[in-house]
């Protein structure tokens, strides 16, 4: 694949619902994404350091060097596995040129591996859907299977593997969410995986004299083509205004040579508040913000809030365990738009290669 | 322990077939006569010449004379020789010659075949260098060697150790610890094994020959490692 004879084509996936609906799959979206990079929550107003308190949540996350041989000990599957979700991603090259290992919050580990490596490992796996013929091979391990217990013979083969042909230690991010409480807890590792703790910072960041989209010209879901342009002009906003451009600002003034970027219209002007942090988000901070948000609407006032999520570009997932790989851009982000009544509009953006849909 | 140059085992000997062995035709007079008339003569130029007539000429036999073989003789040996071929390969399939059966499918019955082929590959070592070993290696048998894979497309194939018992041109047939009897196939895997603290790697790509042809065959440089 010297030349493209086509341009390759990212996703935006658009969808409307409302909290209130059995059918919303809000909380399903927000779980099944389990390896997220950064964060931000948009308001159309300024907060108070009260109301920003509000959305305070202590998270963290550990980096170490792990042997894969550690996931599949009883003590790991038993202590964290099984009582709570584990999310992991390994760190290093990226997954066009290297292996990355991923745990993902229900407990299944996955390998997306290079040739060289699938044909040294031992494990049977499946062709990467994407990339070059059969050059990648993912691996899928459910470490919660009743026969994951020592003396199977599956088990036995995995940790001979582990042992023997795949036991360099991969340098790890990882997370640990306690389904009862619900927060990130403690994970004792080895002295030899030189774990370091980080803590989730949630930075709150001012824009003043911005413009603001009428974001009720979207609220209703059509079919017809002008919802749709606004939509995605809506979304191109929100990108402008997560990168603190100049050009959303009230007294820009820039020269058409440089940017004829223009704010949808109809707008208003006004001060917003941002919400941001990075690092390795659990899906429970997210779910924990998102329910805040609904919780502190009254409180706020306001007409709308944006969260936003981006994923790790060199995560072998996207969604739900579906394969997900780089190639040109390795997006898997997605945002919500609500509004206090319930009504959100998501925002799925998905790269070339990625098999959710 | 047992040894190439080791003697007949008891039950050859001991054999029907082996008491029908004639023993070189001699007459009494000539047993007297010879030994004495050797000795005699050699003394004049050799000084042990009982010795040189131990080890030379003891126990053999000269035919001084080539006799002509009768017409009728000859039609007999041209006959007995056409008679003489080998099963077809439908004949080996059907009368299941080269399979193992299932009861000495037993790793411990091929541990002498494995020593067998250390002294046997330790001889082809000698003092050569690795390099020059893995020249000499191509053409060397591998009934006994005890194979790993180490590599494959097919990963269940992967970390199968065993002795190998029999290969033919696409497959190795290896027995493991635990008496199961692995057949794998040479192509898309990679064998190694461990002889003198070198690991020796097989590409079984380019090993795809019986042993027999690999033995006579000219191999040339390929490049090729992507399984």
């Amino acid at each position: 694949m010297a030349f493209l004879t086509e341009p390759v084509q990212s996703n935006l996936y658009v969808s409307s619902s409302s909290t209130a609906s059995p059918k919303s799959r809000h909380v399903q979206i927000i779980e099944e994404h389990p390896i997220n990079h950064r964060l931000e929550i948009l308001f159309p107003t300024l907060l108070s350091p009260q109301q920003e308190n509000k959305f305070l949540k202590e998270a963290f996350y550990y980096k170490a060097d792990i042997p894969l041989s550690y996931f599949i000990e009883r003590s790991f599957i038993q202590d964290y596995l099984q009582k709570g979700r584990v999310v992991a991603q390994s760190l290093g090259e990226g997954i066009d040129v290297s292996n990355v290992i991923a745990l993902d919050g229900s407990g299944t580990l996955i390998l997306n591996l290079t040739k060289d490596t699938y044909e040294q490992l031992g494990l049977p796996g499946k062709p990467a859907k994407f990339g070059p013929d059969r050059q990648r091979f993912v691996v899928q391990i459910n470490l919660l299977e009743k026969s994951m217990i020592p003396g199977k013979k599956g088990f036995e083969r995995i940790k001979w593997c582990f042992d023997n042909t795949l036991s360099d230690p991969f340098p790890f991010l990882i997370s640990y969410v306690d389904s009862a409480t619900q927060e990130t807890q403690k994970i004792t590792f080895p002295p030899t995986f030189n774990a370091k703790k980080f803590t989730i910072e949630l930075n709150f960041e001012k824009l003043n004299d911005i413009i603001f989209p009428d974001m009720e010209v979207i609220k209703t879901a059509s079919q017809d083509d002008h919802w749709r342009s606004d939509i995605v002009e809506i979304y191109d906003w929100f990108g402008m205004a997560s990168l603190r451009t100049q050009r959303i600002r009230l007294q820009d003034n820039v020269d058409p040579y440089i940017s004829i970027y223009t704010t949808p219209t109809p707008y208003l002007s006004g001060n917003g508040s941002l919400l941001c942090c990075t690092g390795f988000i659990p899906s429970s901070i997210i779910l924990f913000l998102f329910k805040s948000i609904f919780d502190q609407f009254s409180n706020l006032n306001i007409p709308w809030v944006a969260l936003s999520v981006w994923g790790f570009k060199d995560s072998p997932i996207s969604w739900n365990k579906q394969e997900h790989g780089h190639f040109m851009s390795g997006e898997n982000n997605y945002s919500f738009l609500l509004w206090p009544d319930g009504t959100y509009i998501l925002y799925q953006a998905l790269g070339a290669y990625d098999s959710y849909s | 322990m047992s040894n190439i140059y080791s003697q007949l085992p008891k039950y050859v000997t001991n054999s029907s077939e082996a008491k029908k062995e004639r023993q070189p035709p001699m007459s009494e007079t000539t047993k007297k006569f010879v030994p004495d008339f050797v000795t005699g003569t050699l003394e004049e130029t050799v000084k042990d010449s009982a010795k040189v007539y131990a080890s030379k000429l003891k126990d053999k036999v000269l035919l001084l004379d080539n006799p002509l073989k009768t017409s009728n003789e000859k039609k007999k040996r041209k006959h007995s020789k056409k008679k003489v071929r080998s099963m077809s390969a439908k004949e080996k399939r059907e009368t299941k010659i080269y399979e193992i059966p299932n009861e000495c499918h037993r790793y411990e019955l091929f541990i002498p075949l494995n020593e067998l082929w250390l002294q046997y590959i330790d001889e082809l070592y000698g003092t050569s260098s690795p390099a020059v070993f893995a020249q000499k290696l191509l053409k060397a048998d591998f009934h006994g060697a005890i194979l790993t894979v180490s590599r494959s497309r097919c990963a269940s194939y992967i970390g199968v150790t065993g002795i190998n018992i029999h290969e033919t041109e696409n497959v190795f047939k290896l027995i493991t610890k635990d008496n199961v009897l692995k057949v794998i196939p040479k192509g898309h895997s990679v064998f190694t094994f461990l002889l003198r603290d070198h690991m020796f790697t097989l590409y079984g790509d380019q090993f795809r020959f019986r042993s027999a042809a690999r033995a006579a065959k000219k191999f040339k440089n390929k490049p090729t490692i992507d399984l």
